[in-house]
């Protein structure tokens, strides 16, 4: 894809984000209490409207922008890996986030080692795998709750002992 | 002793990204409670020292600030770790931290009485004033195109207005979650934005047919005393921004050090080259983050005022042995500070022969291949943003970050002002608006005063030179 | 050095302990029975900065000598508290979740911040208090209120406080209700009022005494009144606003509740430890150093104490037209 073209997309984008915003704040976010304060609401529009004059000079600047000029800026390619790799990851520390909330810090970490290691990256040795999954939990436990005294999260899902 | 304790605490705490100074002050306060207050205040300025120069050893070698205050070290010291100069990046930035730290203190020692009598000028408006200040270093940390790197502050600013409002109580879109009211923290931003896409693309990498090539003969080289010699001068710059800023309630780290990184790239014969890997864009916010902390102890100690949640954790420490910063302090206790200052000096031989021997064992983590580095990176990341408020929320919001960090990766928005926006937001909404409330509504009180107008001038100054060199550069292509 | 060894030690014992945390996590976990509370660790959550976590510290540590087990003060800060008690009200009733809380539960409902009030706790005890002291510069000339009303009542006269909605803001609002005079509030964030009181920003403060100490002994500034009913013993002489003629009675309590259904042995069981602690002598010197003041109350009269505030916050928040119902 090209850079001008990139352009033609994203500034259309960032004016809707900034309409959005907009919207948001004047439905959302009561206006100040007196004519003498600025109000929690003044700084929200504000910079609403200063995204919104952005957006609308990306969009002129690509539209109007010689195609000659900048044709040589060329973006890499999306791949389909780096898609699934790109929501993999996310997809995965939303997880982690969900387990270490229940099942806690023991048992979610060297799970999500394994899942990053067998699934993101194929290939990988069990060996290996096993190994950093302990490693790294215990490394990491040793540092934040030892040493730091940090709590780490024991997780809601006691029952799952039984 | 206790010194020792506290910064070798301070400086693993600082160097962990999520695990801050300000907590690792609040974890050790309960441990001074039963000693004498000279060993504990000690201690505790040990943990704030220490932390504050561990913040750059993530920084550098991960690209991860370990603190909000080391951000600014990542923009040309993550460059270096990739380019092998790691071990250059590290001692140089450990020389800057004991340098900026020594020269806050000898100010601090000769000149207290006189900074905090400047410092207390600083009103709402002035302080407004010096944050647009800030603001308009966006220009150049904007990499390619003025238009996006504006985009990106003005994100890196909305995402500061989500949660409580601190002045009116007012919940901002926060769509009735009480989650969403504690809003956006700076260093798990930070975490997502830094952290996430490097290790995607650490994923990505792994799957190519050529494995990514390794930076061979990785040594612990230090920086030569030329290359330090040669920066005194900058140095001595930097710092003085950092006791200035830090001088000031209500400022603190982040922002001294992208000033000072700015400084240094605008005042820099080769502004050009930062970005990607120049010593001097370590340097100078390490220089000015250390420099900070003597600078908050200024109105820490002779007004009683904490200017961060840091030395809000040391005044506790303080009133708890019945010591009560202010003026009548120097009259009463004048040992005990003398002894503080000690302290200080202390704090930092220990840091310089920590790290120093320690650089060596660091720059091995850069031998560890990337993907596998990739994996402990995001445990680490995780616990790091879970253990800053103890909060699962922020484990979401930091990848919600990274997600946004990566996609403007690719769609070439800077990062870099984005975080500029996310550390200044907060103080330029509230001094503005607390400013116009104490002119009831006037916005004259901007203009009255000399320091507040003389920022301003910079400003113009500053976003007028970029948009010159902007326009003459474009003209320059054209023909 | 001695002191380092025992910090040293401190840290072997708390590693020793938070193994046996680790193995509790993996293995099978008897539901915990009443009889034997407390045979974990007790969470202690708490809600801000600053000196109330510092006295939240104090307090966890000397609790955890007297239950035997340790207590951990966790801080979930953010949205004036909401963050906290949420969290807190989400953990199963069983004792070893409790939260510091304070007057913050009122505040924080009747803002519209959190859907849920003191109901959704059992208190515990009430640990001490804090009083929010009204300052001026000695310049001004000032020496009571009622010099101070004079002088407001011909001129807007500027007053700090420490955010709108926060405790501060309702106390000088309700004394200023009294003296019937108007002013502009102005709020800042992080204690930086009593600088810009001595700058000359604003002509008057309310914050708390710790604050304006050192400047009280450098002459600089006057505590003209204290909101208690009664004078507060780290200031002896500053008279209260009700001596003055302004009938307040505004106090910032503080204290431990745990959520709703909590077993009546386990809370029993805190509230001992935490009265032993309260009357402990060491605890109340550190108080006292603080700006706290230690006041015990048992958990019937706590809960009892809490429902009477509420209605007054709630009134007050009111008037000031800060109370939004949802």
């Amino acid at each position: 894809m090209q850079f001008d073209r990139l352009d033609r997309w994203l500034g259309p984008c960032l004016m809707l984000l900034a309409v959005t915003w907009l919207w948001l704040a004047y439905t959302y976010i009561p206006g100040a209490r007196s004519e003498t304060e600025a109000g929690p609401r003044a700084f929200p529009v504000l910079l609403g409207f200063v995204l919104l004059g952005l957006g609308a000079i990306v969009t002129v600047s690509a539209f109007l922008a010689p195609r000659e000029a900048r044709a040589e800026k060329k973006l890499p390619a999306v791949m389909r890996r780096e898609v699934f790799i790109v929501a993999g990851t996310f997809g995965l520390l939303m997880l982690y986030g969900f387990l270490l909330e229940r099942a806690g810090f023991v048992i979610s970490t060297p799970l999500m080692i394994v899942l990053t290691m067998r699934v993101l990256l194929r290939g990988m040795s069990w060996i290996l795998t096993a190994a950093l999954a302990a490693g790294t939990t215990l490394c990491c436990w040793l540092l934040f709750a030892v040493l730091l005294e940090a709590p780490l999260p024991r997780g809601s899902w006691r029952w799952l002992f039984f | 002793m206790a010194t020792t304790l506290g910064t070798v605490v301070g400086l693993v705490i600082g160097s962990i990204p999520g695990l801050t100074f300000s907590m690792a002050l609040a974890l050790m306060l309960p441990f001074t409670f039963g000693m004498q207050p000279v060993p504990a205040i000690a201690m505790l300025l040990g943990v704030f020292v220490g932390g504050m120069t561990g913040g750059s050893v993530s920084a550098i070698l991960l690209g991860i600030p370990g603190t909000p205050s080391a951000a600014a070290t990542v923009f040309d010291g993550y460059p270096m770790a990739l380019q092998g100069k790691a071990g250059q990046a590290l001692g140089a930035a450990v020389m800057a931290s004991a340098f900026g730290g020594l020269f806050s203190l000898l100010v601090m020692i000769l000149l207290l009485e006189h900074v905090a009598a400047v410092a207390i000028k600083f009103g709402p408006a002035e302080i407004f004033a010096l944050v647009l200040f800030g603001l308009s270093t966006i220009c150049g940390l904007a990499q390619e195109s003025m238009v996006r790197g504006l985009v990106a502050g003005v994100i890196g600013l909305m995402l500061m207005i989500v949660g409580l409002d601190e002045l009116d109580g007012v919940a901002r879109l926060t769509f009735g979650t009480v989650q969403l009211q504690q809003g956006v923290n700076l260093l798990v931003a930070m975490i997502g934005l830094f952290a996430v896409p490097q290790v995607i693309s650490a994923f990505i990498d792994h799957g190519r047919a050529a494995p990514a090539k390794m930076p061979e003969n990785v040594r612990a080289q230090f920086p030569s005393m030329k290359d330090l010699r040669d920066r005194l001068w900058l140095m001595v710059r930097c710092a003085g921004i950092g006791t200035g800023i830090g001088a000031i309630p209500g400022t603190g780290g982040p922002i001294a050090a992208f000033l000072a990184y700015d400084h240094a790239r605008r005042f820099s014969g080769s502004p050009q080259n930062f970005g990607k890997g120049e010593l001097s864009g370590v340097v100078a916010p390490e220089t000015a983050n250390n420099a900070v902390t003597g600078g908050t102890m200024i109105p820490l100690l002779s007004l009683g005022i904490p200017g961060d949640p840091a030395t809000a954790v040391i005044l506790g420490g303080l009133l708890i042995h019945g010591l009560h910063p202010g003026p009548m302090l120097f009259r009463t206790h004048l040992g005990t500070i003398y002894a503080l200052y000690i302290a200080i000096v202390l704090a930092y031989v220990v840091i310089l022969i920590v790290q120093l021997w320690g650089i060596r064992l660091f720059v091995r983590v850069l031998q560890v291949p990337p993907h596998l580095l990739a994996v402990c990176i995001i445990v680490l990341c995780v616990l790091g943003s879970y253990a800053i408020r103890n909060s699962v929320f922020d484990v979401y919001l930091m990848g919600i970050m990274g997600l946004i960090g990566y996609l403007f990766q690719r769609i070439r928005i800077p990062i870099a002002p984005v975080v500029l926006g996310l550390v200044l937001g907060e103080t330029l909404e509230q001094q503005y608006r607390t400013a116009l409330i104490l002119s009831e509504g006037s916005h004259s009180i901007f203009f009255e005063s000399g320091v507040a107008l003389v920022f301003f001038a910079l400003t113009a100054l500053t976003v007028g030179l970029q948009v010159w060199s902007a326009s003459r550069r474009r003209a320059a292509v054209q023909a | 050095m001695n002191r380092a060894f025992a910090f040293a030690f401190g840290r072997c014992r708390a590693l020793v302990a938070l193994a046996a945390f680790a193995t509790l996590g993996l293995a099978p976990v008897s539901a915990p029975r009443a009889a034997d509370f407390p045979n974990q660790p007790v969470e202690m959550t708490v809600l801000f900065g600053g000196s109330s976590a510092t006295i939240a510290q104090l307090l966890a540590d000397a609790m955890a000598k007297e239950l035997g087990v340790a207590v951990a003060a966790v801080s979930r800060t953010g949205a004036s508290g909401a963050v906290g008690y949420s969290y807190v009200k989400s953990t199963p009733p069983n004792g070893y979740n409790i939260v510091w809380n304070s007057n913050s539960i009122s505040t924080a409902h009747h803002n519209g911040n959190m859907d849920f009030n003191y109901a959704a706790f059992d208190g515990v005890a009430r640990v001490g208090m804090e009083v929010p002291a009204m300052a001026v510069r000695t310049d001004s000339g000032w020496k009571t209120l009622k010099e101070f009303a004079a002088a407001a009542k011909k001129q807007k006269l500027k007053v700090g406080i420490s955010g709108r909605g926060s405790f501060t803001h309702l106390s000088s609002a309700a004394l200023f209700n009294k003296m019937g005079v108007d002013v502009v509030y102005v709020p800042y964030g992080k204690g930086k009022a009593p600088v810009e009181l001595l700058a000359g920003r604003i002509d008057a403060a309310l914050q708390w005494p710790s604050q304006f100490q050192s400047h009280v002994q450098a002459g600089k500034l006057r505590v003209i009144a204290v909101t208690s009913a009664e004078r507060i013993p780290v200031m002896p002489d500053v008279p209260t606003a009700k001596e003055q003629g302004y009938d307040v009675d505004m106090v910032l309590w503080r204290g431990v509740a745990a959520p709703k259904g909590t077993p009546k042995q386990a809370i029993a069981k805190l509230e001992q430890a935490i009265k032993n602690v309260v009357d402990s002598q060491e605890f109340r010197g550190h108080c006292k150093r603080l700006g706290f003041e230690p006041a015990f109350l048992p958990a019937a009269e706590f809960d009892r104490f809490i429902a009477k505030d509420d209605v007054a916050i709630a009134k007050l928040m009111a008037s000031l037209g800060l109370k939004k119902s949802k």
